[in-house]
């Protein structure tokens, strides 16, 4: 019995000291690291599209400033395995505050607000960050999905430089009652004056209590019935005196503050509705026929149905899904400012139906996304996923270079001897 | 092994005066009071962190209905076990303070070191409530009325009124008023929204929801009186569980 007790109680004190360092680590882990490849294929692939990311730049000084923008697609087709959006908030996967977010807008609405996402649209999102401390950060665009979790958009690495003249972060902010405070520090000073009067006063009660003999004469004075002597006259006048003087700080401060900052409101939150882009896609549509994923080749093979209802000829330059772009070269140009990892070094290379459909035809076209980027960035795993499904947007361009963008998602089966070509 | 290590109980005192009697005693007060401050830190923060979390962590998410009322109602059962702890053994009213120190101090090295160290976050976005001037009035209720359910009912009630009163006056400066782009927003939105955090995303702040609206204006009135009443249940709770733990685990304190 007794040692059994003696074993709970090191058990319990392991559980503590492990659930403090957790916390530690945990706090901590949440804010370096963004698990871009972590998260599930069907998650990335089958969800939330980002395209056309731009960053205005890869270097700011601290208090310079760097634009991220672009569009994203919510996919039509959203998986049943993973609940559907509710409210979405346009975050940024850094690891913390190492930039702050001076504006942002999602769908021509401000980013301070949550908005409410729709289904098969596309909405364009702009993020303005200042550079806090200097360093070398992964900077991706990030939904935050109620009920689905963060959905992160690709990164690109950004540094921000401690230029001697501004090494010093400043975030200035004017309220409404014209007065300019900078954010980084401001209120700081009377929180912690604040905190010490009130440790003070604690103090100066737990103090009068440690002066006197404590524990083993008491417990023995309890144990023996005279636990009533215990409380002296001047132990009463002591916890008036404290409890007095306690009314007072605790009326008196809220005076102070009051007097001081005449003007407060409510901490304010909003959610909005965000207004998505006009469709690029009616006139271009795409009904999946068949796709594999050969396993030897690293190759994800497709068979589309498409049909052109523009008035003028399309081809198909880029198809791209969990921020991988697989460019079509004959069409479209290899953006050099996109990161390069992010881009398959093979491209997408169409091997049937031509490069071209005619305004009105309705052509099948067979084409093969071929890159070990499909191992390096999980995305293979998706043969473990719960959806074997595989999606994401197509670009078809005009002679002009009008684009549309077309979403689809088929189911997939991988396939460990040949490609799916040989069936033609 | 049992039977045989059994210790032999020492019926000669160690000390043989007085003065040293007492001197030995007072050597083990300080010791058992660090060991005790310690112990209430590391317990009370993490509890805390498990149970007022978020509304603890940000100014914006120091509302005037969320965070004054769940804070001190939540806070309150660990501090009231250990009252009844200390009073009924050693008719001490230091339990509340003690606590409330404990976790003063262990919030803000979690903040310095963790949130501001680690994390980057500006302290001035991430210092925590003060529970002292709750942990005052509950023990000077005690030591004046020298009743459980007196200190329940008006310390029990005061705890949850004074919290309010003592905090309000850290988040007043920053609700000012700013203009954000085309949206108000007080300075400590400004501050979430600024400071990034990405696992705390807007949707997820609850502040300033609920349905009792309909009380006036003012909701605070209204957090108040449900603050008082849940820290006087809670306080009923704590000092059951205080209750328990004497009845099972005090048999190695009259071995000493
Ligand atoms: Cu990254």
């Amino acid at each position: 019995m007794e040692h059994r007790k003696r074993a709970m109680s090191a058990g319990g004190m392991i559980a503590a000291l492990a659930a403090v360092i957790g916390a530690i680590l945990g706090a901590a882990g949440s804010a370096a690291a963004h698990g871009e490849r972590a998260q599930e294929p069907s998650l990335r692939m089958l969800t939330v599209q980002f395209y056309d990311t731009k960053w205005s730049t890869d270097k700011v000084p601290v208090n310079g400033e760097i634009t991220v923008s672009g569009r994203f697609h919510v996919m039509k087709n959203w998986p049943l395995e993973i609940y559907e959006p509710g409210l979405a908030y346009l975050n940024v996967a850094v690891p913390g505050p190492v930039f702050v977010r001076v504006a942002s807008s999602i769908g021509e609405v401000n980013g301070f607000a949550s908005v409410k996402l729709e289904l098969g649209q596309e909405y364009e999102y702009k993020l303005v960050l200042k550079g806090r401390l200097p360093g070398r950060y992964h900077v991706h665009p990030m939904l935050d999905v109620q009920d689905v979790g963060p959905i992160v958009g690709p990164g690109k690495w950004v540094t921000v430089e401690a230029a001697p003249a501004q090494a010093r972060f400043v975030d200035p902010v004017t309220t409404l009652t014209g007065h300019t405070v900078d954010l980084a520090s401001y209120g700081l000073g009377w929180v912690i004056k604040y905190h010490l009067v009130w440790l003070a006063l604690g103090l100066a009660w737990l103090v009068y209590w440690i002066r006197k003999p404590m524990l083993m004469p008491r417990y023995e004075a309890v144990q023996s019935g005279e636990a009533d002597q215990l409380i002296t006259r001047g132990d009463r006048l002591a916890a008036l005196v404290v409890l007095g003087a306690s009314l007072m700080v605790a009326f008196g401060g809220l005076a102070i503050a009051d007097s001081m900052f005449p003007l407060t409101i409510p901490l304010q939150s909003d959610w909005t509705r965000a207004k998505p882009l006009p469709e690029s896609s009616a006139e271009i549509s795409v009904e999946p026929l068949a796709a594999t994923y050969l396993v030897p080749g690293r190759s994800m093979q497709f068979k589309l149905l498409v049909t052109n209802n523009s008035h003028e000829a399309v081809k198909l330059g880029e198809f791209t899904t969990a921020n991988l772009r697989f460019i079509n070269s004959a069409v479209e140009a290899a953006d050099s400012a996109y990161p390069a990892e992010l881009i398959a070094p093979g491209g997408l290379v169409i091997k049937a139906g031509g490069d071209e459909i005619a305004p009105g035809q309705t052509k099948e076209v067979y084409f093969e996304a071929t890159s070990p980027i499909w191992e390096t960035d999980r995305l293979a795993s998706l043969v473990r996923d719960p959806t074997n499904r595989v999606g994401g947007l197509l670009m078809f361009y005009d002679s002009a270079g009008k684009r549309s963008v077309v979403e689809f998602s088929h189911e997939i089966i991988p396939t460990f001897t040949g490609p799916l070509a040989n069936a033609y | 092994m049992a039977a045989g290590g059994q210790l032999p109980l020492r019926r000669e005192p160690a000390a043989s005066t007085a003065e040293e009697v007492q001197e030995i005693y007072r050597w083990f007060d300080l010791v058992i009071a660090v060991l005790l401050v310690f112990l209430f830190m590391a317990l009370y923060h993490i509890y805390t962190m498990l149970t007022v979390g978020d509304w603890d962590f940000w100014t914006d998410w120091k509302d005037n209905r969320w965070w004054i009322t769940l804070t001190p109602f939540l806070e309150m059962p660990m501090p009231a076990a250990a009252l009844y702890i200390f009073w009924s053994r050693f008719r001490l009213p230091i339990a509340g303070t003690l606590l409330a120190v404990s976790l003063v101090l262990a919030t803000w090295l979690n903040r310095y070191v963790n949130m501001h160290g680690w994390a980057y976050f500006p302290l001035n976005f991430v210092w925590p409530a003060t529970l002292i001037p709750c942990g005052i009035v509950l023990d000077c209720t005690l030591a004046l009325t020298q009743s459980y359910l007196l200190t329940g009912i008006v310390g029990g009630f005061a705890w949850g009124i004074i919290f309010y009163l003592a905090n309000w006056p850290l988040i007043t400066p920053f609700l000012q008023p700013t203009d954000l782009h085309g949206v108000m927003a007080s300075l400590a939105d400004l501050q979430g929204y600024h400071y990034i955090r990405t696992g705390t995303p807007e949707y997820l702040r609850i502040i300033n929801r609920g349905t009792l609206r309909t009380f006036g204006q003012e909701p605070v009135y209204l957090s108040l009186a449900l603050a008082g009443f849940a820290s006087v249940l809670t306080y009923g709770i704590g000092l059951f569980i205080g209750w328990a733990f004497t009845k099972t685990q005090f048999a190695w304190f009259k071995r000493v």
